[in-house]
C-alpha cells in the first residue's frame, strides 16, 4: 500500500539509485560515495526538521526533541551524545560507517510504502538474490523531473531541492539523470546550486577526503 | 548606498530563532509590492538553517518580481555570503 506522505531525502536518493530494470543499488563512480551521501541525507533531513544545524566548522544538536521517525531518532541520539564538536564532513565520515544499514533500512521503508517490491531471483541457479524494482516508477520520476526543471530554470530552490542536488552531485548520480553534454551543459547551475547549502559542501568534501585516502592507500609501484 | 531598511537581523540568527525571522519576514512581504532591504549591519553570526531565511525571501520577492537587498554585511557575514554563492542570485551592498 502506498501513502501520501512525502519522500524523505534519504528516500529520493535510494529510488535514484535503484537500477528500474534489475532493482540493483547502481554502483556510483566513487567508493564509499553512496555511504557518505546516505548518511548526509539523513543529517539535511535532521536540518530541515529543526533538530540540527550546522556552519562551516562544526555540526549542532538544536533541539532533541523526537522526530517519530525511527532512523532520524536513533541518528539524532547519536549526535546529541557526542561529546566532542565536530565538523559536519567529520560527522558524514563517521556515520558512512554505517552506510550499508542504513541504506538497507531505507529500502525496507519503501517496500513497506508499497514505493519498492521484493523479488527473489537464483544466482547461477544456486545463491537466492533479493532485488527491488520500483513498483510504478512514479515517485522516482517525479523526483528528476523536479530536478530537471530546477536545473533548466533561473529558479532560486527551496532548500530541499538544493539538498537533492547537492547529493545527486557529490555521489555521482547526476551522469544518471543527464547526458554528458546536458551535465556539461547545467555542470554551472549544478555546482552553484548545490554550494548554497554548507552540508552539500561538507559532503562533497567528505567524498574527496574518502576517494583521496582510497588513493593514497594504494602502494605505488616504482619502475626503474 | 543603502537607502531604506525593511528589516534589520541582528545578533545570532540559527535553527532556534530562523522561524521567527522568516515568519516576520514573509508576513511582511504580504504587504510589499517592492523590493525588500534587510540589514545585516548588526548580525554577528548566521548558520545554515539561518542562510534559508534568505533564499526563501529572495523566492518568494523573485516570484513577485521583486529582489532581496541584504545591506551591510559584516566581514565575516559577507564571506560566507560570498562563499555560498548567495552574491549571484541576492544583491548585496557593502
Amino acid at each position: 500500500m502506498t501513502t501520501s506522505h512525502p519522500l524523505s531525502l534519504a528516500e529520493e536518493l535510494v529510488l535514484i539509485t535503484l537500477d528500474d530494470e534489475t532493482g540493483k543499488l547502481i554502483s556510483s563512480a566513487k567508493p564509499y560515495a553512496l555511504d557518505i551521501g546516505i548518511a548526509a541525507s539523513l543529517i539535511m533531513e535532521l536540518t530541515l526538521k529543526g533538530r540540527i544545524d550546522t556552519d562551516p566548522d562544526r555540526l549542532f544538536v538544536v533541539s532533541t526533541a523526537p522526530t517519530n521517525h525511527p532512523m532520524l531518532d536513533a541518528l539524532l541520539d547519536e549526535i546529541a551524545a557526542e561529546k566532542n564538536t565536530l565538523s559536519t564532513a567529520a560527522w558524514l565520515t563517521r556515520l558512512a560507517k554505517q552506510g550499508e544499514r542504513l541504506i538497507d533500512e531505507v529500502v525496507q521503508g519503501l517496500v513497506e510504502r508499497g514505493i519498492l517490491k521484493t523479488v527473489e531471483k537464483r544466482l547461477l541457479w544456486v545463491f537466492k538474490t533479493r532485488v527491488y524494482p520500483p513498483s510504478s516508477g512514479i515517485e522516482e520520476r517525479e523526483v528528476r523531473a523536479r530536478v530537471m526543471q530546477l536545473l533548466n530554470s533561473d529558479d532560486i530552490p527551496e532548500p530541499r531541492d538544493a539538498l537533492i542536488v547537492g547529493l545527486l552531485r557529490a555521489t555521482d548520480l547526476m551522469n544518471y539523470l543527464l547526458s554528458a553534454s546536458e551535465q556539461e551543459r547545467l555542470q554551472a547551475r549544478i555546482d552553484h546550486i548545490a554550494n548554497l547549502e554548507e552540508i552539500n559542501r561538507a559532503l562533497s568534501k567528505a567524498v574527496h577526503d574518502a576517494w583521496e585516502a582510497i588513493i593514497n592507500s594504494v602502494p605505488v609501484i616504482r619502475i626503474c | 548606498m543603502v537607502t531604506n531598511v525593511d528589516f534589520k537581523l541582528s545578533g545570532r540568527v540559527d535553527a532556534t530563532n530562523a522561524q521567527q525571522s522568516e515568519d516576520l519576514i514573509m508576513a511582511m512581504l504580504q504587504n510589499i509590492d517592492q523590493d525588500f532591504t534587510i540589514d545585516l549591519s548588526e548580525l554577528d553570526y548566521i548558520s545554515s538553517v539561518g542562510l534559508r531565511v534568505f533564499l526563501k525571501t529572495a523566492k518568494a520577492l523573485k516570484e513577485k518580481k521583486k529582489k532581496l537587498v541584504l545591506a551591510k554585511p559584516t566581514g565575516p557575514i559577507h564571506d560566507l555570503l560570498i562563499m555560498s554563492g548567495f552574491d549571484k542570485i541576492i544583491d548585496i551592498q557593502l
